[in-house]
């Protein structure tokens, strides 16, 4: 029987293994090839052992454990890694091992040092199968239009178009997983409310980050050589991924928020 | 429901735009202004402008956009209903369409295939979020153990018949232990000639194919002395599947759009590393 105190002895090895890939995945490049394999290896064992406690949990609860936030907390980080793996095996982005690491790391540490958490009790509308790949997918896509951003920033800062071509593929990703994240939350809405866009303050701003990012890679094809503004929207995408986030929290139209879920 | 533009009226317009549009790509397509029509600046500009407006929309507090108001007489005050936001809308409409034109018309689908799909399911989803609306019906139900429901209340107080019979079964609420807060709540309704069936929040019963009853709330009290109420919205929705194809559409674009191993933007940049 598996319950909420065994977690550490699940969650510290995966955390060590995927460490140790992100670890491989840093060093990834042409002259050490067998690299990306002992990070992906790494990787997998972590989400193995990982999922194992996932699995274990589920059998002992008689139910998928998605109903507590805590048990959310759980799909985030495994998701995360999954996700992580997925974008490195395709692209080998040196850095995005780490990047997952570190998201799923903070989801952990808040289980394991947080325990009260563990039965607070999800509301009625969140208890649904897309809730997890809904939040999960939107988390991931704001680490990379976070690193996004941070190439705006360098970019700006040295006065030159250099870091675009590395830009464009992370905004590129970004996008598909905003998308993904956007779509998964209309089929959702429909299920919960009966609507499939209501423009909910989360929502309208949800709208305006998408379109921003879309703008940035209509004002690439519109002018591959300039790089000014792609570097602007990039920062103003990130900041109104912020907005989306946690900042329409502060503003007083979220007190009508379908979204808010206090 | 009772709108000027609900169907056919919205479909009879929208198809005689779609053919205008498509006239006008292949009689003028290479005119200067139609060129322009369908270039990735003017897909900035309205993109831009709608990233601007969603800002103000999203800014604005609720209490300043009330009837009479000066935001609401500029278009701000519930602005996906305003005439200008309406208007954004449309603009993108008519953009995405010429674009989705002259792409099928140069009839290369392989190498457009993540373009095609990622516009088209954009404009599908699009069109029944606005045309589509003018058809949508959205009430509610008061559903009880003791007699059968059959009609419903719409926001603006007029009542509608389902045409179909409801009653409450059962009612089931599931508190929890620690505050005795609602984890969860579920109504098993017997609705006529289809039998009965569980719903409960995120679990709403398709009764047609474009018609949904949602689980929507229950009256607290039930559980100490009155019989059990169930709150029932029941949606009609006929353009359901044209968003859902939309947005396989747009999903299925997307995929093939962020795994291609080359984008145009790459080919062209001067900064790219392997030109």
């Amino acid at each position: 029987m598996i319950s909420w105190s065994d977690f550490p002895y699940f969650a510290l090895p995966a955390l060590a293994f995927w460490a140790v890939g992100a670890a491989f995945s840093a060093r990834d490049n042409v002259r050490h090839p067998r690299t990306s394999g002992a990070a992906l290896l790494f990787t997998l064992c972590g989400i193995v052992v990982y999922g194992a406690f996932i699995a274990a949990f589920w059998h002992t609860l008689g139910r998928p454990p998605l109903r507590t936030m805590g048990e959310t907390r759980l799909w985030y980080s495994l998701f995360m890694m999954l996700s992580g793996a997925v974008v490195y095996r395709c692209w080998h982005y040196r850095w995005i091992l780490g990047v997952s690491l570190i998201v799923a790391a903070v989801f952990i540490l808040v289980n394991i040092l947080r325990p009260e958490i563990h039965d607070q009790s999800l509301m009625p509308a969140l208890q649904s199968l897309w809730f997890v790949p809904h939040v999960t997918v939107y988390i991931f896509s704001y680490s990379i239009f976070g690193c996004a951003a941070l190439m705006g920033v360098a970019g700006l800062c040295k006065r030159s178009g250099s870091y675009l071509p590395s830009a464009d593929p992370l905004v590129r990703i970004g996008l598909l997983f905003l998308t993904l994240g956007m779509l998964s939350g209309c089929v959702w809405a429909k299920q919960a409310w009966g609507s499939f866009w209501n423009w909910d303050p989360k929502e309208t701003w949800a709208a305006a980050t998408w379109c921003a990012a879309l703008l940035y890679i209509h004002l690439r094809l519109r002018h591959a050589d300039r790089w000014r503004w792609p570097y602007i929207w990039l920062i103003i995408t990130f900041a109104l991924l912020q907005m989306c986030w946690y900042g329409v929290n502060l503003l007083p139209s979220a007190a009508a928020s379908m979204h808010a879920y206090n | 429901m009772s709108s000027f533009f609900s169907f056919p009226v919205n479909l009879f317009l929208g198809f005689g735009i779609l053919v205008l549009l498509w006239v006008v790509e292949s009689e003028w397509g290479q005119h200067r202004i139609v060129r322009r029509l369908r270039s990735a600046a003017v897909a900035c500009w309205l993109l831009g402008i709608t990233v601007v407006w969603s800002i103000i929309g999203g800014l604005v507090p609720p209490q300043w956009a009330v009837d009479g108001s000066l935001w609401q007489a500029l278009g701000f005050g519930f602005f996906p209903s305003s005439w200008g936001f309406r208007l954004l809308i449309g603009c993108l409409l008519a953009h995405l369409s010429l674009v989705i034109i002259h792409r099928f018309r140069l009839r290369q689908y392989r190498r457009d295939a993540s373009f095609l799909l990622l516009h088209t399911g954009l404009w599908l989803a699009l069109v029944a979020g606005s045309v589509g609306t003018f058809d949508r019906v959205e009430g509610r139900a008061v559903v009880t153990s003791e007699a059968e429901c059959t009609t419903m209340f719409l926001r603006d107080g007029r009542i509608l018949p389902l045409g179909y019979g409801i009653h409450l079964d059962a009612f089931d609420v599931e508190r929890s232990p620690a505050d005795g807060s609602v984890v969860q709540y579920t109504a098993t309704i017997v609705v006529d000639s289809v039998g009965k069936h569980d719903i409960s929040v995120n679990n709403p019963f398709g009764i047609r194919w474009y018609e949904d009853l949602y689980l929507t709330g229950f009256d607290h009290r039930h559980d100490v002395e009155r019989q059990p109420v169930a709150i029932i919205m029941v949606v009609r929705e006929p353009w359901k599947p044209v968003t859902m194809a939309g947005i396989l559409l747009l999903a299925a674009g997307m995929l093939s759009y962020a795994f291609r191993r080359s984008s145009r933007i790459s080919r062209q940049s001067p900064h790219h590393p392997h030109p």
